[in-house]
């Protein structure tokens, strides 16, 4: 075949080309660390980064939400054990008025004190979170118990999503812990003991012991519940954090180039070119031409 | 019989039939980086007896080396190259469009599932609201936008085919001026061999755009012809019109030089025009229909949902966002919904009226929708990851497809450079060659005149 000047210098421009080409690509992919950036880059892993992406996305955003959920769980819980404290210094006051051994001065501070207990149950009651009202069901921004002592709540769930499909109810519930919807109506049960106090009505004072066993079970009960939404939620955060580490990792081996060898290409992708380029200036200066 | 005067014939048709070589040769030096100049070469005889310079040389001409074979593959790869990189080139702005490195589709339509399950956690907070509709609103932009890119794109590769047309066009009428001074040129001479090597740089330049094969008439003229459709016969030149509208395929139409037009658009499928006419019409019609899809099934899927559920304000049945009724359209027209425009209070977090404000089951819904299998069977997840797959084996199927197009354009270019090119190295050798002959026949003019001398004075 014969080679024309043509021929020569076109190899020499293609080579050059192609060359440049490659060396324009591995910088690219060694300067963003990418080995798929683009869709045609690689077709199949670009749509699997697309659902990596998707799926990262979501999993961080439930790891926040289930973190913030904790705080408000876990002050239920607190507050669930505070109740539980008043209920059995209530049975105790109960228990100690029934046997009537007690003088009139101690009689004075104990019904004192059941007053105050009563408070102190309606106070942790109507306590307030970060999202509003702990016990209120998703009637977060209205108080729950009235001054008398009912229930105005409702006990609809506060959920936040885990995964794909399933969610999680984070909210204590108020109607279990301390209405009858648990067992017990701890205020009425408490209106009762104080009344019971005013007559000094023995038989109902022993009655109240009673009460208040099933009411301190009732809350600790409920206390367990919300315990088991704090151990649920922390498992959650720690199982999304483990998922979203893994989908980065995966994402990483297959969207990400190991910089180490992205460097190398792009080294050789040099070396490459400046080869090109020396051998085309070599092969364009040989000429019969200068030899004439 | 030889005489001294046939010596000094002799002697002057070899200086002449050298110098005419040596002509031959710098036209090929001077020429050896003309685009489109094919070698000529000497052509140089014997005279036969019958004159009393017989045995001596004569210039019978100017051969023009060209190969048929060669020319006519390097024509038909250049046809395809040109569509192939037409394509190629179309699809990769709009994959650059469409998977930008930030602020994409899928971007967006994350950040707006992680927004929903930011809502479900306090879904009576402001902030979380407002935040939603900040992250419907972008992703809304993001579909629109999107869209608009490809139907852009294809505005472009319309008006791209009009001037390819329009270049055919100026083409075909130089090549019909050129067809008309060779056929009155003749057959051989210099003059022929100049306007033949204009005319096929032409013709080479339609074959680009269009995909065109030329078949050559005895006189010397080329007729041109796409898929059976003759764009040019002799000095005969039909008009190319490329026509289309936004969301209407483009057409093809020949006006022949009589004046008859008919449609041409299925021959069309070579050049840079065919290349064009497909990643438009095909590619990114399938491209656009595909986003549509998508987005018509998000937005009906959100707007249930959405619907389903209840307001700050106890009140159900709005759509979060608007679009177009069907798939058609609906990634360009999507928005956030007017109703909803400043208005968090009215994002539809609990599936009861009563549940409000804190109940957020329809918003876990919400945020897990991408999910959750549509009618088709696929999920929403599976629908955008699959439409930029398909992106991407479209723009990687092309780049490859240029690609071969090119190393077989080399290929033909090279085996057509062997033929037609020209060499220097030859040419200093033919230099070197017929100097010496033209030296040599002016030492056979010097013997002549010598002896015609020495016979002059014997004779005096």
């Amino acid at each position: 075949m014969r080679i024309t000047d043509d021929i020569r210098s076109t190899f020499a421009m293609v080579a050059g080309q192609r060359a440049g080409g490659r060396l324009q690509e591995a910088s690219l992919r060694a300067n963003s660390g990418l080995q798929v950036d683009a869709p045609s880059d690689d077709p199949a892993a670009y749509a699997e980064r697309v659902r990596m992406d998707l799926e990262l996305s979501s999993l961080r955003a439930q790891k926040t939400a289930a973190s913030r959920a904790e705080g408000d769980a876990a002050l239920a819980e607190g507050q669930l054990a505070s109740a539980a404290d008043v209920l059995v210094r209530a049975r105790q006051i109960a228990t100690q008025l029934a046997n009537g051994s007690v003088d009139a001065a101690t009689r004075t501070g104990l019904v004192a004190e059941a007053r105050h207990l009563r408070e102190t149950l309606h106070a942790i009651a109507n306590a307030r979170g970060a999202q509003g009202y702990l016990f209120s069901g998703s009637a977060t921004n209205v108080q729950p118990f009235d001054t008398a002592g009912v229930f105005v709540g409702n006990d609809d769930p506060v959920e936040i999503a885990i995964g794909s499909s399933a969610r999680l109810r984070v909210n204590a519930s108020g109607a279990n812990a301390f209405t009858a919807a648990g067992g017990r109506d701890l205020f009425a049960d408490f209106t009762a003991f104080e009344n019971a106090l005013a007559a000094n009505d023995v038989t109902a004072i022993r009655t109240a012991i009673g009460h208040f066993d099933d009411g301190e079970r009732q809350v600790t009960r409920a206390r367990g519940d919300v315990g088991l939404v704090v151990e649920r939620l922390q498992a959650t955060s720690d199982v999304l954090g483990m998922t979203a580490d893994k989908v980065t990792a995966s994402r990483a081996s297959l969207v990400e180039g190991d910089a180490a060898r992205l460097y190398s290409e792009f080294a050789d992708a040099r070396s490459a070119y400046e080869r090109s380029l020396s051998i085309s200036r070599e092969l364009l200066s040989i000429s019969a031409v200068d030899k004439r | 019989m030889a005489s001294i005067f046939g010596l000094l014939g002799i002697a002057r048709d070899g200086i002449a039939v050298q110098s005419a070589a040596l002509h031959v040769t710098g036209q090929n030096i001077t020429n050896a980086n003309t685009p489109g100049y094919v070698r000529r070469s000497a052509q140089i005889e014997t005279w036969g007896a019958g004159r009393d310079t017989a045995g001596s040389s004569i210039f019978a001409g100017v051969h023009r080396n060209f190969d048929e074979f060669a020319r006519a593959r390097v024509w038909s790869d250049a046809g395809d190259l040109g569509a192939a990189t037409a394509r190629q080139s179309a699809l990769s702005q709009v994959e650059s469009r469409l998977a930008p490195s930030s602020g994409g589709i899928s971007e967006r339509f994350g950040a707006l599932l992680a927004s929903f399950t930011t809502l479900a956690e306090n879904s009576q907070d402001t902030t979380a609201r407002t935040t939603v509709l900040t992250r419907a609103q972008e992703f809304a932009a993001s579909l629109s936008d999107a869209a608009g890119q490809v139907e852009s794109g294809r505005a472009i590769l319309l008006s791209k085919a009009q001037n390819t047309a329009q270049e055919v066009g100026d083409r075909l009428d130089k090549i019909a001026a050129l067809n008309r001074r060779i056929a009155t040129s003749g057959e051989n001479g210099e003059g022929s061999a100049a306007l033949r090597d204009e005319r096929d740089v032409l013709v080479r330049e339609v074959a680009e755009r269009v995909g065109a094969h030329a078949i050559e008439a005895a006189n010397g003229t080329v007729s041109l012809h796409v898929n059976g459709i003759t764009l040019l016969d002799g000095e005969m030149v039909s008009r190319i019109e490329v026509t289309g509208s936004p969301g209407v395929n483009a057409s093809v139409t020949i006006t022949r030089p009589g004046g008859n037009t008919i449609d041409a658009t299925n021959r069309f499928t070579g050049g840079i025009l065919g290349g064009l006419l497909e990643a438009r019409d095909q590619d990114l019609t399938a491209i656009s229909a595909e986003l549509d899809q998508f987005a018509f099934d998000a937005g009906t899927r959100i707007n249930t949902l959405h619907a389903a559920g209840f307001g700050l304000d106890g009140v159900s049945g709005r759509p979060l966002f608007s679009f177009s009724g069907s798939p058609a359209g609906a990634a360009q027209s999507m928005a956030l919904d007017p109703g909803m425009i400043g208005r968090p209070e009215r994002l539809a977090a609990s599936s009861t009226a009563t549940g409000v404000p804190a109940r957020s089951d329809n918003a876990v819904l919400l945020s897990q929708v991408a999910n959750t299998p549509l009618p088709s069977g696929a999920t929403l997840t599976e629908r955008l990851s699959s439409f930029f797959g398909n992106l991407g084996s479209k723009t990687a199927g092309a780049e490859r497809e240029r690609a071969l197009r090119e190393e077989a354009q080399h290929q033909s270019e090279t085996l057509l450079s062997s033929a037609t090119g020209v060499s220097l190295d030859e040419e200093m050798v033919n230099l070197t060659q017929f100097q010496r002959a033209f030296e040599a026949s002016t030492r056979v003019l010097q013997a002549a005149d010598e002896l015609l001398k020495t016979l002059i004075q014997e004779i005096r």
